[in-house]
């Protein structure tokens, strides 16, 4: 139940209302499915290709040789899947640069995403045997127009590695006739992953891998020399992946372009209305695992959802599994939502300028040599200097008014295609201070200062490499939170904690079935917190399941300067293997131990997926799943030592079909049983929490997704799910955010013009709510206290909003300026959320959620 | 009253979990800023517009000044029922023991230890003589659980449940006590404070009928919208010293006073005033601006109710009248 906001300073401040999360992938899961093509030199070293023997700037075999095929080109010719390459139909020219006198030829690699529309979309540098001649090859390399790739027949975006020759001043153009341009060598190609790749479309679950068509290579034209690997995305791990990618997460309306409230738009996936962590699958938000780059991140949201702590635009995608997840991860029994960074681009200096009503933000990024790429940005709100304007006289003072920044910097070291090192660091920090003159209208416990300040820093190092059949990754992040709050005269409390996380992946190829290749995965997580802190307030509830009391109720609570030691090591194994070629089965265990809990949990998982035809896989999964009790329900005085970790059983079964590759469907029935929750006690009294709590949840999840091309999408999804809770062995009951009808409904489209236009719709249930019964009066406090019927027994009206967003974008020489309008909640529907009571509880109103909201911003970019 | 005041206290427990990663902590801040500044409330707290408990006081009958009772120790037990009308009044109290129970309403750990029985009228205070059941022990915490009816005799459902016999739901009520184990609470008092209208000593004076005609009294004459001050000062400082405890983080070392102040007439300009443990300034102002159409040509009596909180179970209270003019 939330507050009432009666003013055009709630509006404002009530866009804070919104559920936000960070997440963080670990690494792109590429598997070549298909072996090098000959690299039989050419005839002969054509002006355009001096050097057609020179292996590919990125060596495919590491990637992955599967060698079973001996004669790949005749059996991927005719493999429907076959992904056949893009031809560049124009000239490129061998001339270096005005200016630039070359004595010898000399080969610049790229690497291009070419749209669907064979359009470059993306150019980046991998090497080159002459800096001088880098920006003169992105620059031409971003005019190339190619046949754009194609599979079963449909024009997909692909990625290419492209080697282009440049020639010694004086030597001849080369000849018209090749379509290649002859100038330079598609050296590999890899179908663009879904965070580059709009034809594989925001939202999809992860179809059959596209297979190499070396048949295809060689159809084109003989100087073309195509070590035809496909490095292309292989089936998930999980029985469900959805992911929005970087065209998408930006573009979405009404979340004014923060990509984690964009995930709301998919299956499974329950509106959270006041800025929590998004509910997943009928789970709580504690219950799902947010990541960043493989690394949980302290604050996902300012001010609770008014935006993520990491601007958007330095993500590369957002991966959303709503159960049966992979063994990698744990701690959660819910699902996972991982976001992953971005490289800072490699092909020239970029800026980007943005400013809105809400914030405004800087963002610089910048090859530094051939290796090395750094991006820096910076954001800061706008809300405190408009703040003083909206205060009633004579309400409150504000000694500080809300505001909010956060900073990041990203270095990426690519010492050869095979090896990342990146860096990361970022961090943030909430902050206001308020002083009431008077107690509040109509509860005198809220008063006096509100002091409350948020900081954290971050600082991750993270390493991926291809050593032959073996894929590694690492990551280890530090990090500090500092927290401050003073909440009135009894309420204060501080917290410094020390995090470190770490986590060690290998992955071996062990053989292949056909084109599918057979591995295992192995690793390690660890995370580790110290908190140093201090606390007086009221007594702690569960997050779910506790009756909206006023805490007044519920007893002080004081500790002194305390020191938590929290380490959570985890293992585990996983293996990818393949009966046939269709048969993808992933068994998979994970163990973890808890040191605050000592306790440990062993769960076993099994997902398999089968691809009935080429459009149309099943897919099932059944899994063991883990989580601690969040650390205060464990941490004497405030919770229960004895209180242990607790459990769900994840299993599902669904089928994902695709039209012509523009339109995918997937439908997914779900059952979770949950059991050894962690609740409060039964009247609530010391050590307040136990595990006696069960759950059930069910449903069905359906999505499609519709990608005609680069410039269009549209995501509609249903979900028609149950989530119930039982407490102490009493009745089921509602789990406190049940939404048995989630639709969603989104789509853009941008035009040539630089115009752009999106919508999203949205219908949700309301959520359960606990009718108040009588009250009756506190005496010593002046105070009512409610007096509640059944829990969850009644519902709140159904939530619908439309939210819509508009872009104009203007060429400015080398860079360009939008403005946009995001409007939330076009139509001011009055969406319910919850109940605002009169101080004795006689009358109640309706809270609405957020009203009309229109956001209004300037960004250029060069 | 708004249900996320509950959350954004314990966000201070909550935010550092590592799978805290909201930060509810600023949108419940903001919610809350929003509840102390905007918009009304549905119903004016300030506004006495029909029977109801407005405080409770506890004193003993040695030393009248001690809000707490030691087991076995004489005591008395009032209620101020603030009303606009002076109805009989029947109450039945249940003295127990408290449970551990923190979660809304306390309930008693088993049956009462005692029962007892008030009448009077509503619109003043209703008390009763009693003695604390020796079944309490040093330290314990106990309830009064206490249920009125108007008009009525009450029953008791439960412990904590009473219900009329005229069908009418009772006016139920709780306070908590407790048994002392150091140095004994004292009740604040209103008496000996400074209390003025318009800066001149605002005196007790004989109560009329509330409501009745007052133009010939000696109350204080206040007319239909015209906005009268009222200030409050502390002649001493009622705000004891609290004893070290341990754990100490954060510890007040002395009372927070809230004082709640309604009126039979709307107009006062707020329902409750604080002199907080940590404030400089041992005062407060609000102020009274009668609507219109509350007053009569020969005067209408008007009754305010103050009524000051110690928090720890200590209170005093005083009730004072003005007489409202039609508007001149």
């Amino acid at each position: 139940m939330r507050a009432q906001p009666r003013t055009a300073l709630c509006a404002l401040l009530t866009t804070a209302a919104c559920s936000l999360q960070l997440l963080l992938p670990i690494s792109g899961t590429h598997v070549a499915l298909a072996q090098p093509q000959d690299s039989t030199p050419p005839t002969g070293p054509a002006p355009s290709d001096p050097a057609p023997t020179d292996p590919a700037p990125s060596d495919p075999a590491p990637t992955d040789p599967a060698p079973t095929d001996p004669n790949p080109a005749e059996g991927d010719a005719n493999d429907p899947n076959t992904v056949s390459p893009p031809k560049l139909l124009q000239e490129a020219s061998t001339l270096p640069p005005e200016g630039l006198e070359l004595q010898q030829p000399a080969a610049v690699d790229l690497e291009l995403t070419v749209s669907a529309e064979g359009k470059v979309i993306e150019a980046k540098l991998l090497s080159s045997e002459d800096d001088r001649l880098n920006e003169h090859a992105l620059s031409m390399a971003r005019q190339f127009t190619f046949d754009p790739a194609k599979q079963n027949g449909t024009p997909v975006a692909v990625v290419i590695q492209y080697r282009y020759w440049f020639e010694p001043n004086g030597a001849p153009e080369p000849a018209g006739t090749d379509p290649t341009g002859g100038a330079s060598t598609p050296a590999s190609y890899a179908s663009a992953d879904e965070a580059s790749s709009p034809a594989r479309a925001a939202a999809t679950e992860q179809g059959a891998a596209a297979a190499a068509s070396p048949a295809s290579a060689a159809d084109t034209e003989d100087e073309e020399v195509y070590e035809a690997v496909a490095e292309v995305d292989a089936p998930p791990r999980e029985t469900t992946k959805r992911t929005l990618d970087k065209q998408v997460l930006t573009r979405m309306p009404g979340t004014r372009g923060d990509a984690i409230r964009a995930i709301e738009v998919l299956p499974g996936v329950a509106r959270a209305p006041d800025g929590e962590n998004p509910l997943i699958r009928g789970g709580g938000q504690f219950e799902s695992l947010a990541l960043v780059d493989g690394t949980p991140i302290p604050l996902l949201y300012h001010f609770g959802g008014v935006t993520s702590v990491i601007p958007s635009r330095l993500l590369e995608r957002v991966d959303l599994y709503p159960g049966n997840f992979s063994a990698r991860y744990g701690r959660a029994t819910a699902g996972v939502v991982e976001a992953q960074l971005r490289d800072p681009k490699t092909d020239g200096f970029h800026a980007l300028v943005d400013i809105s009503l809400i914030d405004s933000s800087a963002m610089v990024e910048s090859p530094i040599g051939d290796q090395l790429s750094v991006a820096v940005g910076g954001r800061r709100s706008n809300i405190d200097l408009v703040f003083d304007s909206f205060v009633p006289e004579g309400a409150f003072d504000v000694l500080a008014a809300p505001l909010y920044w956060d900073y990041q910097g990203i270095a990426t070291y690519r010492p050869s295609a095979n090896h990342k090192l990146r860096l990361a660091a970022f961090g943030g920090r909430d902050q206001l201070r308020l002083l009431f003159d008077d107690p509040s209208k109509e509860d005198p416990t809220l008063r006096g200062d509100l002091d409350v300040s948020l900081e954290f820093h971050k600082l991750q190092l993270l390493y991926e490499g291809q050593f032959d059949q073996v894929r590694q990754s690492l990551v280890v992040a530090l990090g500090k939170q500092d927290l401050h709050q003073v909440f009135g005269p009894d309420t204060r409390a501080y917290f410094e904690i020390y995090e470190l996380d770490a986590r060690g992946e290998w992955e071996v190829t062990l053989g292949h079935t056909k084109n599918a290749a057979n591995q295992l995965m192995f690793g390690f997580d660890v995370g580790h917190q110290t908190l140093i802190g201090a606390y007086r307030g009221s007594v702690a509830s569960p997050d779910e399941g506790s009756l909206p009391y006023d805490n007044k109720n519920r007893g002080e609570l004081v500790v002194n300067e305390t020191t938590i030691g929290m380490t959570s090591p985890a293992v585990y194994v996983e293996a990818r293997v393949h009966p046939t070629e269709a048969w993808q089965l992933v068994p998979g265990m994970r163990v973890d131990y808890y040191t605050l809990q000592k306790a440990a949990t062993i769960n076993p998982r099994l997902s398999s997926r089968y691809q009935l035809t080429d459009a149309t896989a099943l897919k099932a999964g059944v899994g063991g799943y883990s989580q601690p009790p969040l650390y205060y329900e464990s941490f004497d005085p405030v919770g229960n030592p004895e209180v242990d970790p607790y459990h769900a059983l994840h299993t599902s079964l669904g089928v994902e079909h695709e039209f012509g590759g523009m339109l995918q469907l997937d439908v997914e029935a779900f059952y979770k049983s949950l059991w050894n929750r962690v609740v409060g006690t039964e009247d609530s009294a010391p050590p307040f929490f136990e595990n006696g709590g069960k759950g059930r949840i069910y449903g069905l999840e359906t999505g499609a997704t519709f990608r005609p091309s680069e410039a269009t999408f549209a995501q509609l999804s249903y979900t028609l799910s149950r989530s119930e809770r039982r407490d102490h062995g009493e009745r089921w009951r509602l789990f406190d955010s049940d939404q048995p009808h989630i639709l969603n409904l989104a789509a853009g489209h941008s035009w040539d013009s630089g115009w752009e236009l999106g919508l999203r719709f949205r219908y949700v249930s309301g959520n359960p709510n606990t009718p108040v019964e009588r009250a009756v009066y506190d005496a010593t406090s002046d105070v009512y206290t409610p007096i509640f019927g059944a829990h969850n027994s009644t519902r709140d009206g159904a939530f619908h909003q439309l939210d819509v967003r508009a872009e104009k974008r203007f060429s400015i020489g080398p860079g360009s300026l939008s403005i946009y309008l995001d409007i939330q909640n076009v139509y001011n529907q009055e969406n319910p959320e919850g109940y605002s009571y009169s101080y004795d509880y006689s009358k109640k109103e309706v809270v609405s959620g957020l009203p009309f909201f229109p956001n209004l911003g300037l960004r250029g970019e060069l | 009253m708004i249900h996320l005041t509950a959350r954004a206290f314990e966000l201070c427990i909550q935010l550092p979990a590592r799978q805290s990663t909201r930060l509810n902590l600023g949108v419940a801040c903001l919610f809350v800023t929003c509840l102390a500044a905007c918009g009304d409330p549905l119903v004016e707290p300030q506004v006495v517009d029909a029977t109801r408990v407005f405080g409770v006081h506890l004193q003993s009958a040695n030393e009248p000044e001690r809000a707490e009772l030691a087991r076995g120790e004489a005591g008395r037990l009032s209620f101020l029922l603030a009303a606009t009308e002076a109805s009989p009044v029947s109450g039945l109290v249940h003295i127990c023991r408290a449970s551990a129970s923190t979660l809304g309403a306390p309930p008693c750990e088993g049956q009462p230890l005692l029962t007892l029985e008030m009448s009077g009228s509503s619109g003043s205070e209703l008390s009763q003589d009693f003695a604390l059941p020796n079944a309490l022990r040093a330290g314990d915490e106990w309830l009064a659980w206490a249920g009125f009816c108007e008009e009525a005799l009450p029953s008791a459902v439960t412990s904590e449940h009473f219900e009329c016999d005229n069908g009418e739901p009772a006016l139920e009520s709780y306070a908590r006590f407790r048994v002392p184990d150091g140095a004994a609470n004292m009740n604040p008092s209103l008496d000996d404070d400074r209390l003025r209208l318009e800066g001149v000593t605002w005196s007790d004076e004989p109560l009329l009928k509330n409501g009745s005609a007052c133009a010939d009294s000696d109350l204080p004459r206040v007319s239909e919208e015209q906005t009268v001050e009222i200030r409050f000062a502390l002649q001493g400082d009622d705000r004891e010293p609290l004893p070290a405890e341990e754990p100490s983080y954060g510890q007040a070392t002395q009372e927070s006073l809230v004082y709640s102040h309604a009126a039979t007439v709307p107009g006062l300009s707020r329902a409750f005033s604080a002199i907080d443990h940590n404030s400089d300034n041992a005062g407060f102002e609000l102020s009274f601006t009668p609507e219109l159409n509350s007053g009569a040509r020969n005067g209408r009596t008007a009754t305010l109710f103050f009524v000051v909180r110690d928090g720890r179970g200590g209170s005093d209270w005083l009730l004072r009248q003005l007489c409202i003019m039609r508007g001149q």
